[in-house]
């Protein structure tokens, strides 16, 4: 039946159906990841509320389809990420540049999810997220709680980004489809 | 540290879901709900809910269905629905991961997906949700489209019943009483439903409902010809359950209901009669009463021409019940009830039961030819019991007596066979009872008896020929040969003949007396009686009729008392005592009108306060006056039973012998005992139900309860017989199994008897 599904995979690419691409968006609760969302998709602010389960939208990007999964950031939903991570191209992982207080439960939450097995391959770009605000960190502070520089073998990239303001979302997700294309291709 | 030891076990458990077998169709289908292609998922969705619905378990893909949740595709959406309904409970935790997608679908643009993502958030029924469902809920019961708010009232009795309190703290009660007065008559409909389901499972008696009052009446009353059929009949269960006085009003009700007799549904039409019923007392000219009645004979005669039987079944049980609060109600359509070839069994039977329901003068003929085709059908069932009604017509017109017998006795003579001789003659001796004396029916009924006494094989058909035998002995050539054989056999009888057998042959011997070789017989019979026979019963009444008959006492005392005339049977149709029929005719076509039973005796009345811990007090209470209810019905019953003369087998003795007819120091020395049987098991029963705490309780309350079952349909015949052994001159302790003995009763009355001398 595999060797059916792939079939019917060449069949669709020769019909032109597009074959979806899963990016997830992870992070803390309140990092902005619905509004990095509903930003990329709708290209406007939407007034969010905690996320209890997920979004998930589909996305025309540079004749990509991308199909983007939102998934709730509380504690207690943290535990059910994992049913999403097989298959899965990318990850957007978006943090709050203000919340100094939890970078570090953000960067343990990283680490021990970029250890599945499934997501071995898949991308990670990180939004510095709320740069509109004062105090936020930089790009590079954020990387170095992170401890970005420690992964090894995976294509990432750290972009400051206001998903207020639009700011810097395009340009990560311009990279992310350029090394999607390349693992494509 | 133990939240780590929390969260690293709930990672397993996740990891457990994720890592299924590498192969196999669980494997196959789990690629396929997440294939990178819609189609693909769509497809696999497909498949596991067929396999579902076959009954194969799919349950370990509920992470992967719940993924595509989130689509835009109503199909799937509703796919995905189906299936968390159906497995939510399996993986309570997940359930959580759908929250979002439920409050986004109820302010989707189309009320389709409103109403079903409440409907289905309600029907998950997982404690988490209920933190969820707030906004949602109260989101759809303002929603624009009534299919939206209709589906949403439901959708706060799903809620009372996951969580009582929170859904009364959050207000979600009076959003509902404020529903019945929407402009949308299926959301009113409902909105009363979904208040009927919280009262019912509600167990807070602070807490009122609702209440309904003459202007929700009117709404009510708008509403009703726009409603679906089960709008219609929540209205109309209200409607019936508003007691008013005020005339104008119940014409209102009565004439707007009137309408809905012409429903194709069966329930919608039985209610409106209930409603109708309900409210006709309130209307002062008899006149109009009447014609009011006279409109619901069309309806009811539709209920039997349903082409489902089930449903013409449960026609008839309801119509059984009105035809005793209403005996005129269908005196015109004995027709319709014939029965047809076709007819399931238990059609026929209940057919026959309103047929003789129905006899009367006019119609008796027509009746008889009827019965007469059935009694030459196949089914012994039913010849049994249209020769019972054959029976029961005779008994009760006067005029068709000589057809009747006719009937009977051409039966037994063309058909024969020992079913028809045996029911027959019950029969023939029942009709005797009912004319006793009367010497044309006798001269007709006794020789045709006597040609066939040896194809006679049941307890019952020989009881019969005994008591004819004792009744009516000069009628009976060679009697003495007959005697002698139930003195040959007496060992081998059943004890109810035993009994009948010994009385027998103290009659003949009184009637004829100075009759050496009956005074033989008798004096072997006392002997076999009392010193060889087992039953305690039958030596008990030996002996009281050796010291009885050896007593210096004059002739004439001993005949009063053995020769005492049987009071001439009544009816052999059974009837409701007045309360139970009260309770029936007001729990119309409900699971008691089939039952014919009241529904507190069938219904648990803690089925719904089961998980409760706190409420073990309001259990006891409720189990309490449950006990009074009964105790009640129970009064009422055996004032009604010495009312009729139809005397309860432990107090007829005292009728007989003081002979002054004290019937209520009778009744009333009883409903004393039966005060002492209900409060002495009432006390230290706790938490059972009622009637398991009487059956309980002591044994002989057996005896009481069994007083309920005259009220159900017995066998005609053994309830003819009952009346015939209770009335037996002499004490003859319970001679039906139906009715069991308690050591004290059965020998209470023969002390007192020997009291006497």
């Amino acid at each position: 039946m595999g060797q059916a599904f792939s079939f019917a995979g060449i069949f669709s690419k020769l019909w032109g159906v597009q074959k979806e691409i899963r990016i997830l968006i992870l992070g803390l609760d309140g990092a902005g990841k619905t509004t990095v969302l509903y930003r990329l998709q709708l290209g406007e602010v939407v007034t969010t509320k905690p996320t209890i389960g997920f979004n998930v939208e589909t996305l025309k990007y540079k004749n990509l389809t991308l199909n983007i999964w939102d998934l709730g950031g509380q504690t207690s939903i943290r535990p059910y990420w994992r049913c999403y991570y097989s298959n899965t191209a990318a990850i957007i992982f978006v943090v709050d540049s203000t919340d100094k207080d939890r970078i570090d439960i953000a960067c343990k939450e990283l680490h021990t999810m970029l250890k599945e097995e499934e997501l071995q391959d898949s991308a990670l770009l990180v939004f510095a997220n709320k740069q509109d605000q004062a105090g936020a960190m930089t790009a590079a502070e954020v990387s170095q709680a992170l401890n970005l520089t420690d992964l090894k073998d995976r294509s990432w990239s750290i972009v400051a980004s206001s998903a207020i303001k639009g700011e810097g979302l395009t340009e990560g997700l311009d990279w992310l489809m350029d090394v999607i294309k390349d693992e494509q291709l | 540290m133990s939240m780590q030891s929390m969260s690293a076990a709930l990672e397993k458990k996740i990891r457990s879901f994720l890592q299924g077998p590498r192969k196999g169709e669980t494997y196959e289908l789990r690629n396929g709900l997440v294939s990178q292609y819609k189609h693909e998922r769509k497809d696999a969705i497909q498949r596991v809910i067929q396999a579902m619905t076959i009954g194969k378990d799919v349950s370990s893909l509920f992470p992967d269905v719940l993924k595509n949740i989130a689509t835009y595709d109503l199909e799937q959406k509703k796919l995905v629905y189906l299936y968390l309904m159906n497995y939510a409970k399996t993986h309570p935790e997940l359930c959580i991961l759908a929250v979002n997608t439920f409050v986004q679908d109820t302010e989707d643009p189309n009320p389709l997906v409103r109403a079903l993502a409440i409907r289905t958030m309600g029907c998950i029924r997982v404690a988490r949700m209920v933190d969820y469902i707030e906004i949602p809920l109260s989101r759809t019961l303002k929603d624009d489209n009534p299919y939206v708010r209709k589906t949403a009232a439901i959708g706060v009795a799903k809620l009372f019943d996951l969580n009582p309190e929170i859904c009364i703290e959050l207000g979600f009660l009076d959003d509902l009483k404020a529903l019945i007065k929407d402009s949308n008559p299926m959301v009113v409909a409902n909105a009363l439903n979904a208040l009927y389901e919280i009262k019912d499972m509600n167990n807070d008696p602070e807490l009122s409902i609702f209440e309904i009052n003459e202007e929700i009446i009117k709404n009510l009353l708008l509403c009703l010809n726009e409603c679906t059929e089960w709008g219609r009949i929540t209205i109309l269960t209200t409607l019936n359950d508003y007691s008013t006085t005020d005339q104008e009003e119940s014409t209102h009700i009565i004439d707007r209901v009137i309408p809905q007799l012409q429903h194709a549904n069966p329930s919608v039409v039985l209610s409106s009669i209930k409603v109708i019923l309900q409210h006709l007392p309130n209307i002062p000219v008899t006149a109009q009463r009447q014609s009011i009645l006279r409109k619901l004979s069309a309806p009811l005669v539709s209920l039997v021409s349903s082409s489902i039987p089930e449903a013409q079944y449960v026609g008839l049980k309801n119509i059984r019940i009105l035809l005793e609060k209403y005996p005129q109600i269908l005196s015109k359509e004995l027709r319709v009830f014939f029965i047809k070839y076709s007819d399931p069994l238990y059609l026929k039977l209940e057919k026959l039961e309103i047929m003789i329901r129905l006899a009367n003068d006019n119609n008796s003929a027509l009746l008889l030819g009827e019965l007469k085709e059935y009694s030459m059908e196949i089914e012994p069932v039913l010849v049994t019991k249209a020769i019972n009604c054959v029976g029961s017509v005779a008994i009760q017109l006067p005029g068709s007596v000589i057809k009747s017998i006719n009937l009977l006795i051409n039966l037994i003579d063309e058909r024969g066979g020992e079913l028809i001789v045996n029911d027959s003659i019950v029969v023939l001796t029942n009709i005797l009872r009912r004319y006793p004396g009367k010497n044309d029916l006798i001269t007709l009924i006794i020789p045709v008896i006597a040609n066939h006494i040896d194809e006679l094989n049941t307890p019952e058909s020989l009881s019969s020929y005994v008591y004819l035998l004792g009744e009516y002995p000069k009628y009976f050539s060679h009697l003495s040969d007959k005697l002698k054989f139930l003195i040959d056999g007496f060992l081998e009888f059943d004890s109810s003949l035993q009994l009948l057998s010994l009385t027998t042959i103290v009659k003949i011997n009184l009637v004829s007396e100075n009759n050496a070789q009956y005074s033989n017989y008798l004096q072997t019979i006392l002997e076999l009686a009392t010193k060889d026979c087992e039953n305690a019963d039958v030596r008990d009444k030996a002996y009281i009729y050796w010291r009885l008959l050896s007593s210096s006492s004059s002739s004439s005392a001993k005949e009063k008392i053995i020769l005492a005339k049987l009071p001439p049977i009544k009816t052999t149709i059974s009837t409701f005592n007045p309360v139970v029929l009260e309770a029936l005719v007001n729990e119309l076509s409900t699971l008691s009108s089939v039952y014919h039973k009241p529904s507190f005796t069938f219904i648990d009345p803690n089925a719904y306060s089961s998980l409760q811990t706190e409420d073990g007090k309001k259990r006891l209470k409720t189990s309490k006056s449950n006990i009074e209810d009964l105790t009640k019905l129970a009064k009422s019953e055996i004032i009604n039973n010495s009312k009729n003369e139809n005397l309860l087998d432990f107090d007829d003795d005292e009728e007989g012998l003081n002979d002054n007819g004290n019937t209520n120091g009778g009744s009333a020395s009883l409903l004393d005992e039966l005060n002492d049987l209900f409060s002495a098991p009432a006390v230290p029963q706790k938490d059972s139900q009622a009637a398991a705490s009487a059956n309980g309780g002591a044994g002989s309350i057996n005896d009481i309860l069994n007083l309920f079952n005259t009220n159900q349909p017995p066998p005609a015949q053994s309830a003819a017989f009952n009346q015939d052994f209770s009335n037996l001159n002499v004490s003859t302790p319970s001679p039906s199994p139906s009715i069991p003995n308690t050591g004290t009763r059965s020998s209470k009355p023969s002390e007192d008897l020997l009291d006497l001398f």
